[in-house]
């Protein structure tokens, strides 16, 4: 009775962190590791369930975030190109940093882009009624595309990508060095920085987390660490998790999905001063 | 949607449908069968977003797209040798 209650208990948290990290693109490791060690599990043994979440979240996720022409390829690929380096230099200068000195900075980088996501008034892309249902998506050749907003499409580009390239590059550093996912950097960078959508910074953020989870996964897996059984609750509550919080991103308004995203950085930063 | 959006929406639902019933049905059975249905799950969910990148690539390559297809190629080069130098490291 009390492996069920268990197996029950994992399904539900990770069905919860996936909803809210996909919603906001953000994944839902870094709340679902910390919230899996209160009970009888250590971080070493929570840390590939977290990945495995944020995997099963971006893919379900994805789904619904494709049909809706919501993710831009082009852009998630030229700014993980600089987040994978950064994070290869991070994990590689790993322990070179005391983790308290880490965990505050990334609290306060947590902080830093709640409150920018929260204080922007308004939508900074409008729609454009001479544009086509068929014109959703992203453009051949450039980091250019149009997104859905109330049924209506909306153009946009993306700007200032050398200093968002060269941000996403740092943001690779810490996480890397912290040994924790990007999903709470990446997506104020590319909406705040970079001025994409929030709705296509969300999406395109949950698509490019997925790719760095299972990058990890994969080093966990060959280190014996992956405990296949609690893996397929997760899969099971994420899954679920993903599907859903992609489905209430396409119902809610930007501004709030910015709101939304803010207020779970705030808990993040909370969570992180807490574990340190 | 375009037909590659709508190609990698269709093969994404069919890696969820078959990964939740093989997670499902590994809760359900037990020993080396539920071991086999669960690596199943996860090996299939994990290697998806790396076949999508792997997809965009030759899609885009195919469109006359090289800048973007020459870029997905480089980040899956850019991973496979911050697997390699990690697990040296290591």
């Amino acid at each position: 009775m009390a492996d069920v209650a268990r197996d029950v208990l994992i399904i539900a948290l990770a069905f919860t962190t996936s909803t809210v990290g996909s919603l906001g693109g953000l994944g839902g490791a870094i709340l679902l590791v910390p919230l899996l060690t209160f009970g009888d599990m250590t971080i070493a043994e929570a840390a590939p369930l977290g990945l495995v979440s944020v995997i099963a979240g971006s893919v379900a996720a994805g789904r619904t975030q494709l049909r809706d022409g919501a993710v831009n390829h082009r852009f998630a690929v030229v700014t993980e190109l600089g987040a994978t380096a950064g994070v290869i230099v991070g994990v590689v200068l790993a322990g070179s940093i005391s983790d308290r000195v880490l965990t505050y900075f990334l609290a306060t980088l947590a902080l830093l882009a709640a409150g920018g996501g929260a204080i922007r008034k308004g939508v900074r892309w409008k729609p454009d009624a001479s544009l086509g249902a068929d014109s959703i998506g992203e453009h051949h050749g450039s980091l250019s595309g149009v997104y859905r907003l109330n049924d209506q499409p909306v153009p946009y580009q993306p700007t200032r990508m050398g200093l968002g390239v060269s941000l996403m590059t740092i943001a690779g550093v810490v996480t890397g060095l912290a040994g924790v996912g990007g999903g709470f950097l990446k997506t104020p960078l590319s909406s705040e920085v970079m001025r994409l959508p929030a709705k296509v910074a969300a999406a395109t953020s949950t698509f490019t987390i997925g790719l760095t989870a299972s990058t990890a996964l994969l080093l966990m897996a060959i280190d014996g660490r992956v405990v296949v059984s609690d893996s397929a609750l997760v899969v099971i509550g994420s899954l679920v998790g993903g599907t859903l919080g992609s489905r209430l991103q396409r119902y809610l308004s930007p501004p709030v999905v910015r709101r939304a995203t803010a207020l779970v950085l705030t808990v993040i930063a909370v969570v992180l001063v807490v574990r340190a | 949607m375009t037909s590659l959006s709508s190609f990698l929406a269709k093969w994404t639902t069919t890696v969820i449908v078959l990964a939740a019933l093989a997670a499902s049905a590994g809760l359900i059975v037990h020993g080396d069968i539920a071991h086999t249905l669960n690596t199943a799950a996860l090996v299939s969910l994990g290697a998806l977003p790396m076949l999508r990148v792997i997809a965009l690539a030759v899609s885009w390559a195919r469109a006359g797209d090289r800048r973007y297809s020459a870029a997905a190629v480089m980040l899956m080069s850019l991973m496979a040798v911050g697997v390699l130098l990690v697990a040296v490291w290591r």
